[in-house]
Parts: C-alpha cells; sequence; structure tokens
C-alpha cells in the first residue's frame, strides 16, 4: 500500500468510526435540557448566535443577577465568557437551526455534543495508528471508547467536558506525530499540542490539571528509554503521586497537619477523601464503575511499562491523578458535579485512559486468546448495558428515583457504594412507567429509528470489510455514508420539530404568538415570559426575528397551578414579587418604550393571581391583548405601552384634570391624566389614566371602552383596550364607595390619521344577556344620546 | 393618641343640628361663628398636643400666620386640611423623617388635592341627588355660582365653614364626607414600590424586631465578605451539616 493509499485507507477507517459512533449517538439521542448549567449553556449560544453578547436572558429565571446597574441596557447576568469556547463553537449550529426551517434551536444545538463524542472515538483511532497499533486494535479500542465508556452518555448532554476531553486528546496526538519525526515537526507538534491545551483551558480552566501530563508526553519516546537514569526519574512520578493519592483517599478525617499545610497554599480539604474515594474506587461512581472497559488500563499499562513505553503510561496516570486531586483539592463542596453520571469531571482522562488497553485490544484479537476476549466482551456487554440505562432517561430523573433520605442528593453516599442504588439498576425501574426520554420514541418518530438503526448498520458493515481488507469494494460506502448522513439528520430533525412534547412544540397557539411577534415586533423589543413554564418551547423554537425573551421567576404571589396555593396571599404589590425579579422589571419597564408579555394563565383560571399583569396594568400602559387563532387560556400575549409611568395607583395623586363626567348611578370620573394639547404624529401611542370613585356600591362589572375620535366628523380613529377597569383586575363591582381607583390606558393612533385636534370619549358598557346596555352618562360634554362622556382635554396630531 | 380627634370633634360641633351658631339666618355671620368655633377647637388641640403654630405650620407646608388665623376664625381650613393637622397633632409627623423633605411635603399637597375632589364629587352627588341646581344650592349656602363648580371640581379649597353651610342647605350629614382610612391608598406601599427598596411585610416586621439585630449585622457583614471566604465559611458549614447528617449517608449539597 502506497502512503497516499494508507493515508485515505486510515482516514476511511476514522471516517466510519465516527459514523459508527454518530448514528448510535442519534439513535439514542435525547435532545433533553437536563441541568441548569446546560440550559444557561444553551442561553448563552442563543445571546452570542443572535445578539453577540453573553446575557442570560431565556434562563433569566434560573439565577438572577445579583447586582443591576442602572447603566446596564438590560438587567441581565452574564455567562462565563471566560470559559465559553464550547458556547462559540456550538453558536453555528445555532445558527443553521435559525437558517432553515423547521429546525428546534435544542434539537440541533444538541448535536455538538454527539458529534464531537463520535470525533473522540476516530481521534482514539488515529493515535492508536500513530503509535504503530494495527488497523483492527485502532479501531477495537476506539469503539470500546465510543461504546463502552461514559462518553456515550456525555454526547447526550450539553457539558463541557466531551469538547474538553476531545481538545486534550487533539495535544496528545499532535505531540505523537511529532515524536517521530525531526526537529521541525517536534516544533510543529508541540505548537499544535499547546493550542490543544489552550483550546481545552478556553473551554474549560482545569484543563490545566491536564498540563503535567501533557509536558511528560512531549518527552522524545527513544531519548527518554534510551537513557536509563530517566527511569528512577518516571518511575517516582507515578509512584509518588500513587502513594498520596492513595493516602488522600484513604485517610478520612485527613491529619490536621497535611489538611493545614494544603489549605495555606488556598486548597480545600474538606471533600478531598469522599471525592477521590467516589472518582477512583468506588464501584457506583468512579471511573471504572461507569466504564469498566477501562479496567483494562491497568493491565495495559503494566504490559506497556513493560515494553519500554513508559511515557504514555505515565502521561496518562498523571492526568487520571491531576484531573481527579485537582478537583478534590478545588472545587470544595460542588466535586460530585451534580447531575451528571459520574465521574463527570474526570470525563476529560477518559479516552486518554483508554490507550492504554490497547494491549489488551491486541490480546483480544490474537487467535488463541479465548480467556481474554470473553473477559473484553463480558466487559463491554457490562459497559454497555451502563450506557444504555445512562442514555435511557435524563439524568434528573435518578435523584427523582432515590429514597426520600437521600435529600435527592445525586451524590448521596449509598449511591456510590451500595448495589442497589446504583445509576444501572435503579433507572431501568423507571422504563416501566417513563419508557424510554430518546427524541424519537418520545415525539413517535419510528422513522428516526429505523434511519439510524440502517445508517449504524452499514457503517458497521463498511468498517468490518474495510478492516478485513483495506481494498474492499465496499470501502466506497463511507463517503456515500458520511454525504447522505447531512441530509438524514436534517430531516429528522425537521420532521421533530413540532412533534416534541418535551418542548411543548405541539402547542399551536405559542406558535402563533411568536408568529404574530415575527411578523409585528421592532428589532428592540423585549418579550417577558411571566414564568419558566414555555421556557423550553422558547429555547427550541425561537430565532432572531422574535423580540429578546426575558423569563421571570414566577412571582411568589402566583400559584403554580389550581393544587398548588401561591407562597404568598397579599393585596399589596411589595409582597408579589422576589425582590430581583422586581428590579429587572423596573428596570426593563423603564427603559423600553414597550414590552410584550407572553403570559401563561387567564382571568378563566380563578386560582391565578397574575402579579405580573397586575403590576404593569397598574404602573404602566395596557395597549392590547393579541387575538391569537387557536384560543388557549395558557397562552396570551400582551402588549404594554411603558415610555411613561402611570400615575402610582398606590399613591394619593388627585390627577391632573377634574371631570364632571357621571356614569349611570354612581360612577364618577373624578380626573384624569392625559395629554391635553400635547401634539402627536401618526401610529403614537397615546396615554390615558382615568381617576374613578364610586359614589355607592357598584352592582355590575361595567367595561370601559375609550376612544380617540374627530369630533367634525363623529367618528373614533382609534380605540383602545375594551376591558373592566385596570385591564380588569379593578371590576367595578369590587369598588368601594369613595375610594378612588386608577385605570391607565393606551390608545395607539392610526398610521393615517390626519392632522388635526382630537377627543377622547369615553363609555361605560355591560354586556348581559340582552346584549350590549351603555351606562348613561351625566356632565357637561355628553353625546351620543348621553352615553359618550368626553373629558376636557384635546389630543393634537401634526 | 392623647386628647380627643380633632376632626371628628370639629365635624360634630359643626353638624348643623347640633351647632346653635349654624342656625344663625345671617350667613355670613354663621360663617364667622363656625370660624371661631373651629379656631377654638383646633388651638385646644394644639396646645394638648404640645405643638407650636409655626411646627403645624411646618408640617402643612403654610404660613405660621395661617394656623393663627385659623385659631382666631379669620380664616377656616379645608376639611383635607383639617384631617391633616389632626394627623399631626395625633402624633403622626413625630418622626421627622416622616415629615420633613420635598416627598414628604408633596405626598401630602397630593392628599389635599385627592380629598378635595373626593369632597367635591360627594358634593355634586349630594345635590344632584337632592334635585338642586348649582344656582340654587350657591344661593342657599352664600357663594357664587361658578365658584361652586369649581369647588364641586376639587379645584379650590372649600372651607370647613362653608361645607358646613352646603350641607346645611343639602340637608345632609356632615360625617360622609369624612376620610374613611380604608378608602385612601395606602402610601407607605407606594413609597416601597416607587424607590425599589420593596421590603417586604414579613421583612420590615424582622427588621422592626430588636432581638434580630445581630442577623441584620451579620447580612451585612456578609456582603462584604471576599468570595472566597464566603466559599471557605460554606465549606465549613457543609463539614457540620455533614458531620451531622451522615447517618442517612447526605454528603453535600448539589452544585
Amino acid at each position: 500500500m502506497t502512503n497516499a493509499s494508507a493515508r485515505a485507507h486510515r482516514l476511511r477507517i476514522a471516517t466510519l468510526l465516527f459514523l459508527l459512533c454518530l448514528s448510535l449517538y442519534l439513535l439514542t439521542y435525547r435532545a433533553l435540557i437536563q441541568s441548569g448549567d446546560t440550559r444557561r449553556a444553551l442561553d448563552a449560544v442563543t445571546s452570542v448566535a443572535r445578539y453577540g453578547d453573553w446575557l442570560m436572558d431565556e434562563t433569566n429565571a434560573l439565577k438572577l443577577p445579583f447586582r443591576i446597574r442602572d447603566s446596564s441596557a438590560l438587567p441581565l447576568g452574564e455567562y462565563r465568557v471566560e470559559e465559553g469556547l464550547n458556547i462559540l463553537l456550538a453558536s453555528p449550529l445555532l445558527k443553521l437551526a435559525e437558517a432553515l426551517p423547521r429546525l428546534g434551536n435544542i434539537h440541533t444545538v444538541w448535536l455538538f455534543n454527539v458529534i464531537i463524542t463520535a470525533l473522540i472515538a476516530s481521534l482514539v483511532y488515529l493515535i492508536l495508528r500513530e503509535m504503530g497499533y494495527a488497523d483492527a486494535v485502532a479501531a477495537l479500542v476506539a469503539v470500546g471508547a465510543g461504546f463502552g465508556t461514559n462518553l456515550w452518555a456525555y454526547s447526550q448532554t450539553f457539558f463541557r467536558e466531551p469538547l474538553t476531553a476531545f481538545f486534550i486528546l487533539l495535544a496528545l496526538f499532535a505531540l505523537q506525530r511529532g515524536a517521530r519525526g525531526g526537529i521541525g515537526a517536534r516544533l510543529i507538534s508541540l505548537v499544535c499540542a499547546a493550542t490543544g491545551l489552550v483550546l481545552a483551558y478556553e473551554t474549560k480552566h482545569s484543563a490545566l490539571f491536564a498540563v503535567p501530563a501533557l509536558l511528560v508526553f512531549a518527552l522524545p519516546e527513544a531519548r527518554l528509554e534510551g537513557y536509563r537514569a530517566w527511569r528512577p526519574a518516571i518511575s517516582a512520578l507515578i509512584a509518588l503521586p500513587l502513594l498520596c493519592l492513595c493516602l488522600l483517599a484513604l485517610l478520612d478525617p485527613l491529619p490536621s497537619a497535611i489538611g493545614d499545610l494544603l489549605s495555606r497554599f488556598g486548597l480545600r480539604t474538606d471533600h478531598l477523601s469522599p471525592a477521590l474515594r467516589a472518582y477512583l474506587l468506588s464501584p457506583g461512581a468512579s471511573l471504572w464503575a461507569t466504564s469498566p472497559l477501562a479496567l483494562f488500563a491497568i493491565p495495559g499499562a503494566l504490559m506497556l511499562w513493560r515494553r519500554g513505553r513508559r511515557r504514555l503510561v505515565a502521561a496518562c496516570f498523571l492526568l487520571v491523578a491531576g484531573y481527579a486531586l485537582g478537583h478534590a483539592l478545588l472545587t470544595g463542596a460542588h466535586w460530585f458535579g451534580g447531575l451528571s453520571y459520574p465521574p463527570r469531571f474526570l470525563l476529560p482522562a477518559q479516552p486518554a485512559l483508554m490507550l492504554l488497553t490497547a494491549p489488551i485490544a491486541q490480546a483480544v484479537l490474537r487467535e488463541n486468546s479465548k480467556r481474554i476476549r470473553f473477559l473484553w466482551l463480558a466487559l463491554l456487554a457490562y459497559g454497555l448495558w451502563i450506557q444504555v440505562v445512562g442514555v435511557s432517561l435524563s439524568l434528573s430523573r435518578y435523584s427523582e428515583s432515590l429514597p426520600p433520605e437521600s435529600n435527592g442528593y445525586a451524590e448521596w453516599v449509598p449511591s456510590l457504594t451500595q448495589p442497589r442504588y446504583f445509576r444501572w439498576i435503579v433507572l431501568p425501574r423507571r422504563w416501566g412507567d417513563l419508557g424510554v426520554e430518546f427524541l424519537w420514541t418520545r415525539a413517535n418518530l419510528p422513522i428516526w429509528g429505523a434511519s439510524f438503526a440502517l445508517a449504524f448498520a452499514l457503517a458497521a458493515f463498511a468498517l468490518w470489510h474495510c478492516l478485513r481488507r483495506p481494498g474492499s469494494r465496499w470501502r466506497h460506502l463511507a463517503p456515500l455514508l458520511a454525504l447522505s448522513f447531512i441530509p438524514l439528520v436534517l430531516l429528522n430533525l425537521m420532521n421533530a420539530y413540532d412533534k416534541d412534547p418535551q418542548t411543548q412544540s405541539s402547542q399551536g397557539a405559542l406558535h402563533e404568538a411568536l408568529d404574530f411577534l415575527a411578523r409585528n415586533a421592532r428589532a428592540d423589543d423585549l418579550l417577558l415570559l411571566s414564568s419558566t413554564d414555555y421556557e423550553d418551547f422558547i429555547l427550541n423554537h425561537l430565532d432572531g426575528a422574535i423580540p429578546r425573551p426575558i423569563a421571570l421567576e414566577r412571582p411568589p404571589a402566583q400559584a403554580a397551578s389550581d393544587r398548588q396555593p401561591a407562597l404568598v396571599v397579599s393585596e399589596s404589590p411589595n409582597d408579589w414579587f422576589d425582590v430581583q425579579s422586581f428590579r429587572v422589571l423596573r428596570h426593563l419597564a423603564g427603559r423600553q418604550e414597550r414590552l410584550w408579555l407572553l403570559e401563561n394563565t387567564s382571568a378563566f383560571m380563578l386560582w391565578s393571581f397574575r402579579p405580573l399583569e397586575r403590576y404593569l396594568a397598574g404602573h404602566f400602559y395596557p395597549l392590547r391583548e393579541i387575538e391569537l387563532g387557536i384560543v388557549d387560556e395558557t397562552v396570551r400575549l400582551l402588549e404594554y405601552s411603558t415610555g411613561e409611568a402611570a400615575p402610582n395607583p398606590l399613591s394619593q395623586y388627585a390627577g391632573e384634570i377634574a371631570t364632571d363626567l357621571r356614569f349611570g348611578e354612581g360612577i364618577r370620573l373624578l380626573s384624569l391624566v392625559a395629554p391635553d394639547g400635547e401634539s402627536y404624529a401618526p401610529g403614537d401611542v397615546v396615554h390615558i389614566s382615568l381617576l374613578w370613585v364610586a359614589e355607592a356600591p357598584v352592582e355590575h362589572d361595567y367595561t370601559v371602552a375609550a376612544f380617540i375620535a374627530d369630533a367634525r366628523q363623529n367618528r373614533p380613529i382609534a380605540q383602545g383596550m375594551d376591558s373592566a377597569p385596570q385591564a380588569g383586575f379593578a371590576p367595578t363591582s369590587s369598588w368601594k364607595p369613595g375610594a378612588p381607583v386608577w385605570d391607565n390606558r393606551a390608545l395607539r393612533l392610526p398610521e393615517d390619521a390626519v392632522a388635526g385636534d382630537y377627543q377622547l370619549w369615553l363609555l361605560m358598557y355591560r354586556q348581559g344577556s340582552a346584549g350590549v346596555t351603555r351606562l348613561p352618562v351625566a356632565g357637561r360634554a355628553v353625546i351620543q344620546d348621553g352615553t359618550v362622556g368626553v373629558p376636557p382635554i384635546t389630543i393634537a396630531v401634526r | 393618641m392623647d386628647g380627643f380627634d380633632l376632626t371628628q370633634a370639629a365635624l360634630d360641633a359643626l353638624q348643623p343640628a347640633k351647632a346653635k351658631a349654624t342656625a344663625a339666618t345671617d350667613l355670613d355671620e354663621a360663617r364667622r361663628i363656625r370660624g371661631r368655633l373651629l379656631g377654638a377647637l383646633i388651638r385646644k388641640r394644639r396646645l394638648e398636643a404640645e405643638r407650636s403654630a409655626a411646627e403645624c405650620a411646618q408640617f402643612m407646608d403654610a404660613p405660621p400666620e395661617l394656623i393663627e388665623a385659623w385659631e382666631v376664625g379669620e380664616s377656616a381650613p379645608s376639611l383635607p386640611q383639617l384631617e391633616l393637622l389632626s394627623q399631626f397633632l395625633n402624633g403622626q409627623g413625630a418622626d421627622p423623617a416622616q415629615n420633613e423633605g420635598p416627598e414628604n411635603r408633596a405626598a401630602r399637597a397630593e392628599y389635599v388635592l385627592l380629598r378635595r375632589r373626593l369632597i367635591g364629587a360627594m358634593l355634586r352627588a349630594a345635590r344632584q341627588s337632592g334635585g338642586k341646581r348649582v344656582e340654587a344650592l350657591s344661593e342657599a349656602a352664600g357663594l357664587e355660582a361658578a365658584a361652586l363648580e369649581n369647588l364641586e371640581l376639587g379645584e379650590e379649597a372649600l372651607p370647613l365653614s362653608d361645607l358646613v353651610a352646603l350641607t346645611q342647605a343639602l340637608s345632609a350629614d356632615l360625617n360622609v364626607f369624612a376620610a374613611p382610612a380604608s378608602h385612601m391608598p395606602n402610601t407607605t406601599e407606594s413609597d416601597a414600590l416607587a424607590t425599589g427598596g420593596h421590603p417586604r411585610a414579613d421583612w420590615r416586621q424582622f427588621a422592626a424586631a430588636g432581638e434580630n439585630l445581630p442577623f441584620i449585622r451579620l447580612a451585612m457583614a456578609f456582603q462584604h465578605i471576599a468570595r472566597d471566604d464566603l466559599h471557605r465559611i460554606a465549606d465549613a458549614l457543609f463539614a457540620i451539616i455533614r458531620a451531622s447528617g451522615e447517618s442517612n449517608g447526605w454528603s453535600g449539597p448539589p452544585s
């Protein structure tokens, strides 16, 4: 085989391994947001791709900003930019989702780790080939890494660890390539490796834990093996940390002298021993527990040591030790990594560890190695089971399934040590009631499952033939498969767009609301979400044409449902909101000309207090509620004019212009705040605040209608939103006699309004079985048979 | 509160049916007698509350001469002004923080104007329900018709003595014009919202309790602690919790 054809063959095998893993990961594709971290990461992707900033808008409710500066345009927290490489690299996927129709954002961005993890498997193959292993051996290790370790489980997340692992592996690959070349090649490889390390660091700063390993791997192998003087040093490099690791893992509590020494360097020892035990030894959460094939790294390392390949052994060992010690000493109480398939923090070391299993894979492929082959297959089967369980359900399901004494903590000690609480034992019990949570199963898309099962079979078939005979005619399948994968993935994603129940995709009214906003909103508009109930829908379906969404925490005064009472029951607006949410709201309303509100409850849900709507109606100007084609009381889109604040309804302000208008037998319009004599342009919004007072109890609920009217032609040119006072929150039947009630209304002048002076017309009516009954109006200026009151103001359009 | 409530005492004393002075046929004389009666009550209450005319004037954002003029019956306060003065003499103005400053003065001015509008509207309602025209009522009360229209809109202050004359002419109960406290907006809530300070009711209670002062000091101290030190404190707390919770296998919080 010529060099060129050997390179082509190697590339073909790497491609087929990539496609094999890709199709397997897509067969089990979950596209589920499972943790707050990944939710915020997706939010950062949308912010970077759409607006070029790192603001947490869609997930604002998850972690409200600690301090809000008056100078900030938007009162939002920021994602950690300094560890945001995965965000930048994933943003093209979001742009793709926005550029093509019917691609969900979550569905598309979650492909990121699927691709990265499949690339890791290919890279493992390429490194081993560089090390001189045979095709079959390298491919077997790569398949083991891709299928039998928790890399598979992490392919279904949006955590940063797979990308860090990829870059570290890339650095190892660069060093390995340069190891046998001349000085030039070695320098280039060093630069590439340093770049890989920097990229890993930019993804997650903990990549610095890999520096010792990469330094050792950068040493020239031949010289290292040639000089006997190096050997004790290399041995010490392994023995000393090993001793330290054992001591630290087993000493609990840590002797105070060691603790004091470590804390002098700012290291945190409180969780050191439990973390090291969990990472390295526990049967339920260690490197070996969730990736049993990695156990072969121990005999593999011994074999490599004996063969003199100590550089790799030392590097891999330092990598694991660095990550384990680093996280145990620096992450303190957060050593476990939250919701994850453990050990999440050691995942970047996992692929390198698999490199050490190559000698065992060599033995497996020998003709006369039945026992090792059986053992390898057994551990692979066990590993497959663990990974299948890991990808079958959302990570949060495990915490939900633990007994109450666990308090829902994933790092509950028995879950690390007692087999009955292991993840792969607990989670399958939930399959009965939850099924599996693959995208194609929950969205009922058998064609998805069938297409990627077929792709998997074809990739496996082609790989098998290419490994057996490099010149096999089936080798042409590799580029064909690679090319067909792109449309295959896109078509399946488009098919899943409106079928995923997890993202409320089938709720037509939500799509209608977004369509309306896309047609009518301005670029600088904002969309408030009254709670996080539609956060997944917004994250999945929004695009740049729609106003920037800002999710607000569900206010304590708002019940989550009719079965859950609100945390706070109060008439005082001060008690309705969480402090920070309230500040966010005030900040936004104080700076925006208008705000859109996506509200998920309505007046028909009697249990719903709707504090956000109440506040906006009471302190700003409700402009309109959009009539959506699909009537859904859980999807309401409202527009508020917030260019200026209305009179504070809790103040004792008396209004600007007194009136003598009296509606019916006992409702007086005491005064109003209105733009008397101010000039407006067509399309402008006119703000009116009415101060009502009842002289006696009012029996019925009346609706107020406000118009801007042309007196000469005796016809209205603009109408506000008809509603009971305060956007329905102060119905007339609830008024106390003598107690003033503010009622804010906004009216938008038509774009074709002719210049001139206009009047404000007000009327009150009641919709009854006999139709609409208007209340008679008494006062100085009354028109239309005494049913329309005309306050003494003039609205000028110029 | 020590002493009588000035507003209620004034309304009781000036009720047309109770006060002989109001029965006088000469409207001007009747107005003068009512003014003196009211002035005597104001002075008595002020002395009882141990407040000077200057203090009252400062609270009312008026010259001290006006208070003196009220006390000698040369002029009469409007009902909202009397309510405000009554609040002050009842001790509401004892705290300078609630008393001084332009915001507080503006709030009091708003109160007076809002009450004026409400009283005007009630007066118009009483006139209309009695079937009286503006001209007839103004003549009966000794006022100009145009002035009465303005008073009904709350555009001008209505001296209490004139209000008595009007209620007498309408055969109405003077007490209905007094403000029920529950119907007036709660300015305390308003201030909190306006400043964004947002102290919830339970927080206010907590802060008001003297025994909670150490907790407030602790919270203030936390505000200035560096992030790393906060981490150490948190770790130490987790260690304590872990030590006490290991019996049920608890090992730490989720991240």
